[in-house]
C-alpha cells in the first residue's frame, strides 16, 4: 500500500501545481483578452494621420547592441532609419571597430558631450554619421549586452527609448500607436507588446510587405509558444502592474525611469528580466501614480531560432536570467508594499516559470515509472499525461485565436491548418525537450556571477 | 477580424476558459476525496476519463471553430471589402430603408470620413435610414463593447445630429467609452460650421472634460481634435481661473500644438505660475509660436532661473523665439548651467537663432571659462545638422 499512496500523494501534487498553474494561465488570459481587445479598440480610435498631425506620439532613441558589425547589422540600422516615424535616432553600440558602418553611413568621429549616468566599460569612440544624422555608433570594449544597452542609454537624447538588435524588424504604425499611450498619460513608465517571430517575413522600405509563414517547423512552433505566453500571462500580469518583462525587446520605456532605475545589469547574461523587476520596484516604491500599458500586438517582430541548438541555449539562458533576476529581487516576494508585483508576481514566477521546468519533468518522469513499472493504476497515467496535453493545446489554440484577433494574418490557404498542427505537436516533444534545457538553465543559474547592487 | 468576430471569439475563449476551470476544480476535488479516503480508485479512474472527455469534446470543437474562422475569415473580409464598395457606389441614389447591413454602415461611415460631395450624401443616408438612430440607441447600451463600438461609429460620422447622445455618454464610467465619447464629441464639433449650436456642445463639452478623470494628455488631444472650434474652447479655458489643473495645461498644450497666436498673452502669464508643470507647459506653448507676445522675454527670463531643471529647459528653448537682441543676452550664460539638457536646451537654442546666434556658440567653445558650457557648445555647432534635419522633418 506504500507505494500507492506515494503514488498517489506525487500524483496529486503535481496535479494540484498543474491545476493552480492552469487556473492562474486561465484567469489571466481571461483578464487580459478583455485589456486586449479594447486596447485594440483604443489604439485605432483615432486615426494615424490625425495621431502624426496632433503630434501625440513621442520621438524615439533606438538602441542597438551588437557584437560585431557585420552586413545583418548594417542592413538593420538602414530599415531601422528608413522607419516611417516622425522623428527617432538610432544608437548602434558595436564592440571592437565598425569598418562596414562607417563605410555604409560615412561615419566620423565626435567629442560628444552626453550624461554618462551609468556606469559602463570605457567608450573608445563616438561616431557620427555625415550622410545621415540620426544615426550614432559607439564603439567600446565588449563587456556584455546590459553593459552595451547601459552605453547607449547614457547617449540617448530622446524621452523614449526601445531597445532592439539586428534580428528585430520594428513596426512603425505600432510604435506611432505605443507612443500615443506614452503622449497621452504621463503616468505610463512603459509600452510592452507581444512577442511575434520575424521568420517568414518579407521587408519592403521599413515596413513588412508581406506576412508568411515560416518554412522552418522549429520557428513554427515557436509562433504558438509565443502565443500562448502573450495570451495565457503578459496581458493579464500588464492588467495587474506585474508584467516582468517590460523592458525586454519589442518594448518602449521612458528614459527617465529606466535611468533612475539604474539600467541594465551589466554582468547578467541576459538581463531584461532583472532591468524589468528593477523598473518595476522602482515605480512601485515611487508612491506616484504609474501604470505599464501592453500594446495589443507586436512593435516589432524578431527572428527566432530555427535550430535545436541555438533555440536550446536560448532558452537555457532566458531561464538563467529569469531565475538570477528573482534570486537578485527576492526581497521583493510577498511584500504587500510593493502591489501585486510582490504579492502576485513574484510569486507566481517562482514557483510557475522558475520551478516549472523541474515540476513538468518530475511529472513526466512519474509517468513513465508508473507506466513501466505497472505497480499501481498504470491507466491513471495516461489518463493523467492525456489530460496535461489536451488542456495545453486548449489553452494554444485559444491564444492561436486570439493572435488572429489582433491581426497576425499569415498568407496562405493552408496557414491556419499548419498553426494548429503546431499547437498539437507543440506537447509531444517540443515542450519536454524546451522543459529540460530550461532546466538547464536553472542549473547555471546556481553558478554565481558578480553581483550587481539594485539601486 | 471585425468587432462582431472578435466579440464572439471572447465569447469562446470565455466559455473555454470557464469549462477548462470547472473541469480542473472538479478534479482536484476529487483527488482531494480520494487522499482522504472517502472515494474509490474507480470513482477517481472516472472522474479522471471524464475530465479526459470534456477536455477531448472542448478541444474539437474549439479547433473546429478556430479552422472555420481561419479558412473563412480572409474570404469573407474580401468580399465585405467588394460589398463596401458597392454599397458605396450607390451612394448617390442610397435606398431609403429600416436596417441597413453592416456593410451599408461601413460605405457609409467611409463616405463620410473621405469627405466631399459623397461626405454630405452619406449623412442624409445615415439619418434617412434610421442609422443614426440606431447608433446613438446603441451608445447607451449595458453591454461595454457595443457601446464602445457605437462610439467609434458616431465618432467616423461627425454628424450633428448625434451630438447629445454624445454629450450624454460623457458621463460613462467605463474609462474607454469615456474617452472615446470626448473624442467622438470633439471630432463631431470639428466638423460643425460655426454658430450657437457649436459654441453650446463646446461648452457641454468642456463641462465635461473638467470632471474628467482622463490623463492630460488624453484632455490635450481632445482639445486638439475639435479643429476649427478649439480656438475658443482653449480660450474659455485659459480664461477662466477655476480650471482644474490638468485641464489647463492640457490648454497650453493644444494653444503650442496649433500656434494660436491669439492666446499668447495668456501663455505669458501662465509662464509665470508658481506651479512648475503649469510654467513649464505655458514655456513649451511659447516655443511652438512663431513671435513671442509682449512681456515674454520678462517671463522667459524669470523662467530661465527658476529651481525646477524641466522649467529651465522650457524656458531655454522658448528664448529661441526672443528678438535676437534678448536671445543673445538671455541664453549664453545658461551654457554654464547645472544641468546638462539646460546646457543642452540653451546651445541648441543658439544655433537656431541663425548667424549671429552660432557665432555666440563659437565664442563661447573658445573662450568660455567654464569646460561644460566650452564643450556643449563645441558639440551643437559640430552637430548642427541634425538639430536642422529635425527643425526640418
Amino acid at each position: 500500500m506504500i507505494p500507492e499512496a506515494l503514488f498517489l500523494a506525487s500524483l496529486y501534487l503535481v496535479l494540484g501545481y498543474f491545476t493552480a498553474a492552469n487556473l492562474l494561465q486561465s484567469l489571466w488570459g481571461a483578464l487580459g483578452l478583455r485589456s486586449l481587445v479594447l486596447g485594440r479598440l483604443s489604439a485605432t480610435a483615432v486615426p494615424a494621420e490625425d495621431v502624426r498631425r496632433l503630434g501625440v506620439w513621442l520621438p524615439v532613441s533606438f538602441l542597438v547592441p551588437a557584437r560585431a558589425d557585420t552586413t545583418a547589422l548594417t542592413a538593420a540600422v538602414r530599415d531601422l532609419l528608413a522607419l516611417d516615424y516622425p522623428d527617432f535616432e538610432v544608437i548602434v553600440v558595436v564592440s571592437g571597430d565598425a569598418p562596414l558602418l562607417a563605410e555604409a553611413f560615412g561615419l566620423v568621429e565626435e567629442a560628444r558631450v552626453y550624461r554618462r549616468v551609468l556606469k559602463t566599460a570605457p567608450v573608445r569612440t563616438l561616431l557620427r554619421s555625415v550622410v545621415e544624422p540620426r544615426l550614432t555608433v559607439v564603439q567600446k570594449d565588449d563587456a556584455g549586452r546590459g553593459d552595451a544597452l547601459n552605453a547607449a542609454l547614457n547617449v540617448a537624447a530622446f524621452p523614449v527609448v526601445c531597445a532592439t538588435d539586428s534580428r528585430s524588424v520594428v513596426d512603425a504604425a505600432a510604435l506611432l500607436g505605443a507612443t500615443r499611450a506614452l503622449a497621452e498619460d504621463a503616468a505610463v513608465a512603459a509600452v510592452a507588446s507581444t512577442v511575434r517571430p520575424a521568420n517568414g517575413l518579407v521587408r519592403g522600405a521599413g515596413e513588412v510587405a508581406l506576412h508568411r509563414l515560416p518554412k522552418s517547423w522549429l520557428a513554427r512552433l515557436q509562433i504558438v509558444e509565443h502565443a500562448r505566453a502573450a495570451f495565457a500571462s503578459r496581458a493579464g500580469l500588464t492588467g495587474l502592474r506585474a508584467l516582468v518583462n517590460v523592458a525586454g525587446s519589442c518594448a518602449l520605456v521612458r528614459t527617465g525611469a529606466l535611468l533612475a532605475a539604474g539600467g541594465w545589469p551589466a554582468d547578467a547574461p541576459l538581463g531584461d528580466a532583472e532591468v524589468s523587476l528593477r523598473l518595476l520596484r522602482k515605480l512601485a516604491s515611487s508612491g506616484r501614480k504609474w501604470s505599464v500599458r501592453l500594446w495589443p500586438g507586436p512593435l516589432a517582430r524578431r527572428a527566432v531560432p530555427e535550430r535545436w541548438s541555438e533555440l536550446f541555449v536560448r532558452r537555457a539562458r532566458w531561464h538563467r536570467g529569469l531565475v538570477q533576476a528573482l534570486w537578485v529581487h527576492r526581497d521583493l516576494a510577498l511584500r504587500s508594499r510593493h502591489g501585486a508585483l510582490g504579492v502576485v508576481a513574484v510569486p507566481y514566477l517562482w514557483i510557475f516559470e522558475g520551478l516549472a521546468p523541474a515540476v513538468e519533468l518530475a511529472g513526466y518522469a512519474l509517468v513513465v515509472a508508473t507506466w513501466a513499472t505497472r505497480t499501481v493504476y498504470p491507466e491513471y497515467a495516461l489518463e493523467f499525461f492525456l489530460l496535461v496535453v489536451f488542456f495545453g493545446v486548449l489553452v494554444s489554440q485559444v491564444a492561436l485565436g486570439v493572435e488572429t484577433l489582433l491581426g497576425a494574418q499569415y498568407q496562405g490557404v493552408a496557414a491556419p491548418v499548419v498553426l494548429l498542427l503546431c499547437a498539437l505537436a507543440d506537447f509531444v516533444l517540443y515542450r519536454q525537450l524546451l522543459a529540460l534545457a530550461r532546466l538547464g538553465g536553472a542549473a547555471w543559474a546556481l553558478v554565481p556571477r558578480k553581483r550587481t547592487p539594485a539601486p | 477580424m471585425r468587432r462582431s468576430q472578435s466579440v464572439a471569439y471572447s465569447a469562446v475563449v470565455v466559455g473555454v476558459v470557464g469549462l477548462q476551470a470547472a473541469t480542473l476544480v472538479a478534479l482536484a476535488t476529487t483527488f482531494w476525496l480520494r487522499l482522504v479516503g472517502r472515494l474509490s480508485y474507480e470513482a477517481l479512474s472516472e472522474a479522471l476519463l471524464a475530465a479526459v472527455a470534456v477536455s477531448r469534446v472542448v478541444l474539437v470543437g474549439l479547433t473546429a471553430v478556430a479552422l472555420v474562422q481561419q479558412a473563412w475569415g480572409a474570404r469573407a473580409e474580401a468580399r465585405r471589402r467588394a460589398r463596401t464598395s458597392a454599397w458605396r457606389a450607390r451612394l448617390p441614389a442610397f435606398p431609403v430603408r429600416r436596417r441597413l447591413p453592416e456593410v451599408a454602415l461601413d460605405a457609409l461611415l467611409e463616405a463620410r470620413e473621405a469627405g466631399g460631395d459623397d461626405a454630405a450624401l452619406a449623412a442624409t443616408a445615415l439619418v434617412s435610414s434610421g442609422t443614426l438612430a440606431r447608433l446613438t440607441r446603441r451608445s447607451r447600451s449595458r453591454f461595454v463593447m457595443r457601446r464602445v463600438d457605437a462610439l467609434d461609429s458616431l465618432s467616423r460620422a461627425r454628424l450633428p445630429e448625434a451630438l447629445p447622445a454624445l454629450l450624454a455618454a460623457l458621463s460613462d464610467e467605463v474609462p474607454l467609452a469615456h474617452v472615446l465619447a470626448q473624442q467622438a464629441a470633439a471630432r463631431t464639433l470639428a466638423a460643425m460650421p460655426a454658430g450657437p449650436a457649436r459654441s453650446d456642445g463646446v461648452a457641454a463639452l468642456l463641462t465635461a472634460l473638467r470632471s474628467s478623470a482622463a490623463p492630460g494628455g488624453v484632455l490635450a488631444e481632445t482639445l486638439l481634435l475639435l479643429g476649427d472650434a478649439a480656438g475658443d474652447a482653449l480660450a474659455l479655458v485659459l480664461r477662466d481661473a477655476t480650471s482644474p489643473p490638468a485641464l489647463a495645461r492640457a490648454a497650453l498644450e493644444g494653444v503650442g500644438r496649433l500656434g494660436y497666436e491669439a492666446l499668447a498673452a495668456e501663455l505669458v502669464v501662465a509662464a509665470g505660475f508658481a506651479d512648475p508643470e503649469h510654467a513649464a507647459a505655458a514655456l513649451r506653448a511659447l516655443g511652438r509660436l512663431r513671435a513671442l507676445p509682449a512681456g515674454a522675454d520678462a517671463a522667459v527670463a524669470a523662467a530661465l532661473s527658476s529651481d525646477a531643471e524641466f522649467v529651465r529647459v522650457n524656458a531655454a528653448r522658448a528664448a529661441a523665439r526672443l528678438p535676437l537682441e534678448r536671445a543673445l543676452v538671455l541664453l549664453p550664460p545658461k551654457l554654464r548651467d547645472a544641468a546638462f539638457w539646460v546646457r543642452r536646451a540653451a546651445a541648441e537654442s543658439l544655433w537656431r537663432l541663425g548667424p549671429e546666434g552660432r557665432e555666440a556658440l563659437a565664442r563661447a567653445a573658445a573662450l568660455d571659462p567654464d569646460r561644460f558650457a566650452r564643450e556643449m557648445a563645441a558639440q551643437i555647432l559640430r552637430g548642427g545638422a541634425a538639430l536642422s534635419a529635425r527643425g526640418a522633418a
